[in-house]
């Protein structure tokens, strides 16, 4: 186990390096600069220097890129020229309000599509297993901001209960004073979700059914029921942990695309302001700690599914 | 050496004859295959039969209600038809789709394949990368690609193309770390066989299956992408238009009253991406059972 | 609802002009309604720059606002056509200044303040300012090389209340009093000069501004000369505003409290509108059909009309198509081809006027009636075919008589373009469309690029640059331009002018230009208006409103509001 944990705890560590290489190399194909962007069409070539010159950006490439590493091993993820503030505030500020949305669109998310998986897999090539098929996939088909917007129609305009914005609220504290408009942004990024996990839990379920200590569970007379919560299940719902894991960047794209919905200010929405002004710095952090959230999750969900399941990492540990 | 062909060549159409009769067991696969032919249609075709101007503007008639003379679905803000506009960047969703799916398909394929039949520290280096861009979601890195390069269709291809390649690559490559243990290749490597000839002949041809499904999904993630980027500012600017973009332009509308600009485009959507999801779990289901079978 | 983030763009009064644009970030709790009666809500982003002297990149709309409302300068401006100069002798700090030794020194006389300690502002405060530009100017935005305050030969103090400036050469007083002196602002030197260096002292009050957390707290932005003083401010967060009790203008702030709340975007901004959460906020252009749904919630709907153009700038230093632009007769069959008013009218729901040159018709009047070259399509394509072009409708219009079309342009040459323009704006997008549509029927190709800065990436250039192979270039999805008081053309269209990003150039243009800035013939910016109009140094484009603005009915005196994008919170108050 802790050879496999090195091992993976290696790659981790690879990856995020090859990840900060490949987000400054893509920033840095940008054309017209930031200092334009920034400045506005007035600035002198003196003050585009100058501006250049303060943030670095008229050293070579790699030069740039060792800076960027020094300081990002200090735990300084720069300064963003356009928020007047620094990186790790405007992304301290957002990254608890986008791990809330996330979370609990997860938690919902498992707690529906388990128990959908389950009932396909039992019934699977009848009409529950076909309904539930077809409404996922449905779900699935639906480009998200539209479905957003539907569920803003349903139940802000047509039957007003809920609002059409996510909690505008600067505090975590004044985010949860508002559940009522963490609903809809919740909900959407959830169907997406559960769209895409009961697809998943169906086709692990039905493999374990056709595992041979099923067939000898039910040759020993054990109950359908039985059968499934007390074997199957348990065994079906394994690779749930990694899917959580590997399922995390597209749940943060998802996430994105509600954050511009229901404009709840969170690391998406920053993102997507920050791609619009070319604030490099804020680009670059929210990128890297997108992805370090990824490569930990996947790391995590591994780990777990090895501590749960040893074949897992004796397999890995020949690879 | 006559005889050989012959005896490969009856178990294969065996196969596929099998292979289709399992396809059409599964009824949401033809009806998946259906959409995919009468929005296919209604894109190309229709226009040759429902002629409308989608080149000039006019701003005397925007926002025309459907059925106003002459405009069964109505206009939009600069007076396009909207029948008409829903043929035309219907073309546009459906290349896109198709070619930014086919494109990663390809990429994926040949660098799993590769890694996966290198293996040591090529495969490891290869597929960090992988991982490495896998980490990044998805969408953070189209709009950073889109905001660098001006999304045409063909960059928005590209783009999504140089992105999407990654889960064929992974799947490819898990296919060829199984098959390049297998006796065959093992036995070409051993009469000399070089190992590009090895990926070409048999690796790539083993793993078909798995990328073929895999593709099918990779066309209906595409057109969804060129949807999400149009919503995020990054999409195809006029007159070219696909029904991404048209849906999200509609979204403006929705407090307007417009809803021939919303409904209309977003169904489009849905359908050609459930018409491909479809298609893809029939052709999985062939797969699977070739697999068992064999 | 639309992908388009609110892009105010920094507007200056200060004669800066737009910078690059940053969208409203940040949260507030939802607070509802009108607050009582002493408060208001306003749709503002959060400013971030709080220093009276802006730093390069922190010149938006909204920091000027901000700082305004805290530090008076020294002059304001009303573009009403009521005063000499345009100079508001209400609520200026000085009486408009008197000129002498024929136009080069203007004594100005301060008139009798205090900052909000009590202590008198004198001339003393205004030398302060003068240092702290004079020894820092690489590091303030205003500056340009040549211009204020380089063009000062002299600054002297003559006693408390009076001081004078003399200036290198003879200007047009208008000119300089509406677009130099308009940068001076009074600073508190009994508070902030701790070190009599002004090197230092300018150090330490940027890095106190580039640290908004302690804006309320840092005792430095204590002591104000504006109506208001700040109570909180939450970095991208709510701002709040509060009555300076001391404050010793003529302008007594009304109402007790300003809440600046920023929103994520237009659709955010919108929707608490529509809900009657704000009290002054704008309706975003995607929404303007909604107008008389929030008239009949009890808003008034104001257009915000900006002292600006709008156009669309040609390279005329592209290798390629610059020598196509270089040819009057063709920038005149491009202009044309734009129908300013039934775009005005249809896509910008007539929240746009035609621009017909570079004066900006008086602000709120309907401009377009006299435009030189009015939409034509026919006589465009005469224009072109009478210059030896093969007219093709819908086809590829090319040069078949090269003596004809023109030094430089070969045969045929095809007549196509590509346009560098603003993403996220769906009326700009609209507005393109219908200029292709256009252009198309002659046969000239237009081909659409958006980015969301265009501005950035088609700099001026030199045909030898690798970056000068941009055509044409739009960024006026809020206008183009916004002029100081003056509203003279020495930034905008003189050879090599700082902001003349096409690199246009005319002997004429220049004489003109000159003669505006330096004579003072009162007709003389008339003339360089009229020739101009002529001769299409860029294409005139629609000029759109600066905002949409909606204010709940009961709070008065937000009209008029500033043609130079001030707002003056204190002249607001609650209908009783």
């Amino acid at each position: 186990m802790t050879r496999y944990l090195l091992t993976r705890l290696g790659q981790a560590l690879v990856i995020v390096i090859l990840v900060t290489l490949i987000t400054f190399v893509i920033l840095h194909l940008l054309p017209g600069g930031a200092a334009r962007a920034i400045l506005g069409k007035e600035a002198t070539l003196e003050q585009i220097a100058s501006f250049n010159h303060e943030m670095g950006y008229d050293r070579p490439l790699w030069e740039q890129y060792a800076l960027y590493l020094q300081r990002l091993v200090r735990g300084d993820l720069g300064y963003s020229f356009q928020l007047n503030q620094s990186v790790a505030e405007a992304i301290g500020q957002r990254l608890p309000k986008t791990m809330l949305l996330s979370l609990a669109s997860t938690v919902i998310a498992v707690v529906v599509a388990v128990p959908l998986g389950v009932v396909q897999a039992v019934r699977r090539n009848r009409w529950p297993d076909y309904t539930i098929n077809g409404l996922s996939l449905l779900a699935y088909a639906t480009p998200i901001f539209f479905m957003g917007l539907m569920m803003i129609i349903l139940f802000s305009q047509v039957w007003p209960v809920l609002p059409p914005e996510a909690p505008q609220g600067f505090t975590m504290a004044e985010v949860l004073a508002e559940p009522a408009g963490l609903v809809l942004p919740t909900l959407t990024l959830a169907i997406l979700t559960v769209a895409v996990y009961s697809r998943y839990i169906r086709s692990s379920m039905v493999d374990n059914l056709n595992e041979n200590y099923v067939r000898t569970a039910r040759s020993k007379g054990l109950s359908e029921g039985r059968v499934i919560v007390g074997h199957t299940l348990r065994n079906g719902l394994f690779p749930v942990i990694t899917l959580l894991g590997m399922y995390l960047p597209a749940l943060f794209s998802g996430a994105l695309v509600v954050e511009r919905l229901f404009n709840y200010p969170g690391m998406g929405l920053l993102f997507w302001q920050a791609a619009l002004k070319r604030d490099y710095p804020i680009l670059l952090g929210v990128t890297l700690l997108i992805s370090v959230a990824t490569v930990l999750g996947a790391l995590v969900a591994d780990v777990l599914y090895a501590a749960v399941d040893p074949r897992v990492r004796l397999k890995a540990g020949r690879s | 050496m006559t005889a050989v062909p012959h005896e490969e060549e009856a178990p294969v159409r065996g196969m596929w004859r099998q292979g289709v009769e399992v396809f059409c067991e599964n009824r949401l696969a033809l009806l998946g295959v259906a959409l995919f032919v009468l929005l296919t249609l209604f894109s190309f075709l229709g226009p040759l039969f429902y002629q409308t101007d989608q080149v000039h503007t006019d701003l005397t008639k925007v926002y025309l209600a459907p059925g106003t003379e002459g405009h069964p679905l109505g206009t939009d803000g600069v007076g396009y038809d909207q029948l008409g506009r829903l043929m035309l960047g219907g073309q546009t969703s459906i290349v896109v789709g198709l070619a930014a799916g086919l494109l990663a398909t390809v990429v994926g394929t040949v660098w799993g394949a590769v890694a996966g039949f290198a293996g040591s520290w090529v495969d490891a280096v290869m597929m960090r990368v992988v991982d490495a861009m896998m980490s990044i979601p998805a969408l953070f890195l189209f709009m950073l690609m889109a905001s660098i390069v001006t999304p045409t269709v063909p960059m928005l291809i590209v783009i999504i193309g140089a992105f999407a390649w990654l889960g064929p690559a992974r799947l490819v490559r898990g296919e060829a770390l199984s098959l390049r243990t297998r006796e065959y290749v093992l036995a070409m490597r051993g009469m000399g066989g070089g190992g590009g000839r090895a990926v070409r002949r048999h690796i790539i041809p083993n793993a078909i299956g798995t990328v073929i499904v895999n593709a099918t999904f990779q066309v209906a993630d595409a057109i969804l992408y060129v949807a999400y980027l149009s919503f995020l500012g990054l999409g195809v600017p006029p007159p070219a238009a696909n029904w991404g973009g048209m849906l999200s332009d509609g979204l403006s509308d929705t407090f307007s009253g417009h809803w021939w600009l919303l409904y209309p485009p977003g169904i489009a959507i849905i359908l050609i991406v459930l018409a491909f999801n479809f298609i893809g779990d029939g052709l999985r289901d062939v797969f699977e059972v070739r697999l068992r079978r064999r | 609802m639309g992908t388009r983030t609110r892009i105010v763009c920094g507007v200056v009064a200060i004669g800066l002009g737009l910078t690059a644009c940053s969208a409203g970030a940040g949260s507030s709790p939802q607070q509802g309604g009108a607050q009582g009666k002493d408060t208001a809500t306003v749709a503002l982003r959060t400013p971030n720059w709080i220093l009276p002297i802006s730093a390069p990149g922190f010149t938006q709309g909204e920091n000027e606002i901000f700082s305004t409302a805290l530090y008076r300068k020294l002059f304001s401006y009303k573009l009403d056509g009521s005063n000499p100069d345009n100079v508001d002798p209400q609520r200026s700090l000085a009486d408009p200044p008197v000129v002498s030794d024929e136009g080069k020194t203007l004594t100005i006389t301060l008139k009798d303040n205090t900052w909000s300690d009590g202590k008198p502002i004198t001339t003393k405060d205004i030398q302060f300012w003068w240092d702290l530009v004079t020894t820092n100017k690489d590091k303030w935005a205003s500056y340009k090389p040549g211009g204020f305050p380089d063009n000062i030969s002299a600054f002297k103090v003559k006693d408390d209340k009076t001081f004078s400036v003399t200036t290198t050469k003879a200007y047009n007083a208008a000119w300089f009093v509406g677009n130099q002196l308009n940068r001076i602002v009074p600073l508190p030197q009994h508070a902030w000069d701790k070190s009599g260096d002004p090197k230092q002292t300018f150090e330490e009050l940027t890095a106190a501004s580039k640290d908004p957390k302690s804006y309320a707290t840092n005792p430095l932005w204590k002591t104000n000369s504006g109506p208001w003083k700040l109570e909180s401010y939450v970095p991208s967060g709510e701002v709040v505003l509060a009555k300076q009790d001391t404050y010793s203008g003529p302008d007594k702030p009304k109402l007790n409290k300003i809440v600046l709340r920023p929103f994520t975007g237009d659709d955010a901004e919108f929707n608490v509108l529509r809900a009657g959460q704000i009290d002054y906020g704008y309706i975003p252009p995607a929404n303007l059909s909604q107008k008389s749904y929030l008239e009949s919630k009890g808003y008034t709907i104001s257009p915000w009309y900006g002292w600006s153009i709008t156009y669309l700038q040609l390279n005329f230093n592209n290798p390629k198509t610059g020598t196509l632009f270089k040819q009057p007769y063709l920038r005149q069959a491009l202009q044309m081809l734009i129908d300013q008013p039934t775009i005005s009218k249809v896509i910008w729901s007539d929240m746009a006027a035609p621009t017909c040159g570079p004066v900006p018709a008086k602000p709120g009047t309907p401009g377009g009636q006299g435009c030189v070259y009015p939409f034509d399509p026919a006589k465009a394509q005469q224009l072109l075919e009478s210059h030896g072009w093969k007219v093709t409708p819908d086809g590829q219009t090319t040069c078949a008589d090269p003596a004809l079309c023109g030094e430089g342009i070969a045969k045929d040459t095809p007549l196509s373009f590509t346009v560098t323009s603003q993403s996220g704006f769906s009326a700009t997008t609209k507005m393109f469309a219908e200029i292709k549509s256009a252009m198309a029927k002659v046969g000239a190709q237009l081909t659409i690029k958006e980015v969301p800065d265009s501005v950035a990436v088609t700099p001026a250039c030199k045909p030898e640059d690798a970056k000068c192979d941009w055509d044409m270039s739009f960024f006026g999805s809020q206008g183009s331009w916004y002029y100081p008081a003056f509203a003279s053309g020495e930034r905008l269209f003189q050879t090599d002018a700082p902001v003349n990003l096409g690199s246009y150039s005319s002997p004429e243009a220049d004489q003109l230009i000159e003669k505006a800035q330096f004579s003072d013939d009162a007709g003389a910016l008339q003339e360089y208006n009229d020739f101009l109009a002529k001769d299409l140094p860029v294409l005139w484009m629609p000029n759109p409103v600066y905002q949409v603005s909606a204010y709940k009915s009961g709070l008065q005196g937000v009209d008029p509001q500033d043609p130079m994008n001030l707002m003056y919170f204190q002249d607001w108050s609650w209908k009783s």
